[in-house]
């Protein structure tokens, strides 16, 4: 089935602009063809199974990794020829946790990363540290996963960057720090205005935070949209079907799963709503319920790797 | 064009600033090992020859220290050591926090060569304090006349040049390689055997042309001390070791300091993922 999930936004100022990178890793491709667009001020959630090419999108962006095609922009910037200017306005955590010199005390990592940042803001980096209760007198190479997924939030976030690039940022913290890193982040965008690119398997918990998907699996983007977008199209129908039913000719949208039970069979489909309930009717199906899905849902249908 | 306020770099005399205390608290146990070492040495030296002078006659005990290029042996020694230190737990694999920076790679990377090698100077300035020191309180007490002032300018600058050298050539290694030990290490291993193999098979004339590597007119002993062999002996089987020579290494010096100092810059501007 040829898939007509949108892989493009609509008109609109993007912070994030990628055009076709294309990049392998020996003989594995890890991006084929990628397209991302992330409007600005847009909580952009990135979502594939491991291997997908998520780390990898977002090490392009910093000039960690080079595409050997496509272009790539980050406020009208390329990544590649004006790399400094980009990385000076991305707050970055990294999805390995050995990030910083190990040998450093965090506050001596802080002060060093500040020196980087001229916009850096020294109360708001004091405040952070208190949340999120960093130990600044212990060597970074020592920490947890957790507590150093900490450290590197607030280095992130101290300098009020107009891009965060967020690589699994809740990983390895328990799950009262994971709520008060996701109050952080939240608060953070209330008070400053930044796009966020999030990269995260636990995609429940930024259900209120994210406001566009993107759906990587295997280096390809297979879809990406608003999340107005993902509530208005996507739907999970409920049919009742007779004994003997033939099935349905063809839905007018992309079917992404398919369920069937005795007597009922379950359709999530994107498309418009209407003109499908209108062909399972005329199927002989009686449609029993039409229900949008939550994110979490949406983004395992979305994966789904029959489509 | 983007509406949004985009933030600055920060300027070139901050990162080098901050290079250079960062690498200075990354060699610290390295510089309070390396003073205490000087220190020890010093107390060693001085309480020997009190010693001497004590037990013995004045006319029997004669130190004969003295200031000359190959005291800066040492220095060379040590300089090939610190880019581990001022490079510590990042070889390139590890190197995406230094990388991730807003600052294009290439100049961040100088920088912080360049930061390990000011550190460097001031440990050769200690080194060479020290030096100075013993070869002028020595005498007190032996009752010698002091010949340190016998030194060549030029053998002065070698205690500068020489550390210089070692520090740029093992930089190459750290910087290009995750495997800087092993590429280190197997070259001095493999060099020392490649020699010994075409002696062994009675290829003299081929050995006596490798060993012009570190030995010959222009090789690195030249480089770094200015010791080394005539040109029109390198392939003798009957090559006479010539004393210091500074013609020698005013050539040799210059060629080796511009040659690891491109090869750095190279391993600098290589894009690494």
């Amino acid at each position: 089935m040829t898939s007509c999930l949108p892989t493009r936004l609509r008109d609109g100022e993007l912070a994030v602009d990628t055009r076709g990178i294309t990049k392998r890793f020996g003989d594995q491709v890890a991006l084929n063809d990628v397209t991302l667009q992330v409007p600005t001020g847009a909580v952009y959630l990135l979502v594939g199974p491991n291997g997908a090419g998520k780390s990898t999108t977002l090490k392009v962006l910093l000039d960690l990794v080079r595409a050997e095609k496509g272009t790539a922009e980050v406020f009208g910037l390329d990544t590649r020829e004006r790399a400094p200017e980009v990385r000076a306005n991305i707050g970055y955590v990294p999805e390995r946790p050995d990030w910083g010199y190990g040998w450093m005390r965090v506050g001596r990592l802080l002060e060093h990363h500040a020196l980087y940042y001229p916009t850096w803001d020294p109360n708001y980096a004091a405040r952070l540290a208190q949340k999120f209760e960093l130990r600044l007198d212990r060597k970074m190479g020592v920490l947890s996963k957790g507590q150093a997924r900490r450290v590197h939030l607030t280095m992130a976030l101290a300098h009020r960057p107009p891009l965060l690039l967020l690589d699994e940022p809740t990983d390895g913290l328990d799950p009262f720090m994971r709520d008060e890193t996701l109050g952080v982040i939240a608060d953070h965008l209330a008070e400053s205005p930044t796009t966020v690119v999030l990269s995260t398997h636990h995609v429940e918990e930024v259900e209120g935070l994210a406001d566009h998907i993107g759906v990587l699996r295997n280096g390809e983007l297979r879809a990406q949209m608003s999340r107005d977008d993902l509530n208005a199209n996507l739907r999970r129908y409920r049919v009742e079907v007779p004994d003997g039913w033939s099935g349905v000719a063809a839905l007018n949208g992309t079917v992404l799963r398919r369920v069937a039970a005795p007597r009922e069979v379950q359709w999530t489909v994107w498309g418009p709503e209407a003109e499908i309930v209108q062909k399972l009717s005329g199927s002989g199906g009686t449609v029993r319920e039409v229900v949008p899905l939550s994110l979490i849902d949406a983004t395992l249908a979305l994966l789904n790797p029959n489509d | 064009m983007t509406s949004t306020s985009l933030h600055p770099t920060p300027s070139s005399r901050t990162v080098a600033t901050e290079q250079f205390r960062a690498v200075g608290l990354a060699l610290r146990t390295e510089m309070i090992l390396f003073i205490c070492a000087l220190i020890l040495f010093s107390a060693l030296i001085i309480g020997n020859t009190i010693h001497g002078v004590q037990t013995h006659p004045p006319e029997h005990w004669r130190t004969g220290f003295t200031y000359g290029a190959p005291v800066a042996t040492p220095l060379f020694l040590m300089a090939l050591l610190i880019p581990f230190g001022v490079w510590r737990a990042e070889d390139p694999s590890r190197r995406a926090y230094h990388w991730s920076m807003p600052v294009a790679r290439g100049p961040h990377t100088i920088a912080k060569v360049f930061a390990g090698w000011a550190w460097l100077m001031i440990a050769a300035a200690v080194y060479l304090l020290f030096v100075v020191a013993l070869a002028l309180i020595l005498p007190t007490i032996t009752g010698e006349v002091s010949r340190f002032g016998d030194a060549a300018v030029w053998e002065w600058i070698v205690a500068f040049t020489a550390p210089t050298l070692g520090y740029l050539l093992t930089s190459i290694a750290v910087i290009g390689s995750d495997h800087a030990w092993r590429w280190v290490g197997g070259l001095y291993i493999g060099y020392w055997v490649l020699i010994g193999c075409l002696f062994a098979f009675g290829m003299q004339d081929a050995a006596q042309a490798v060993r012009t590597i570190t030995d010959g007119a222009y090789g690195l002993n030249a480089a770094m001390i200015g010791a080394g062999r005539d040109a029109a002996s390198v392939s003798s089987a009957h090559m006479m070791v010539r004393g210091l020579s500074m013609s020698n290494w005013l050539i040799a010096m210059p060629l080796w300091l511009v040659g690891s100092g491109i090869a750095v810059t190279i391993a600098s501007y290589r894009h690494r993922e």
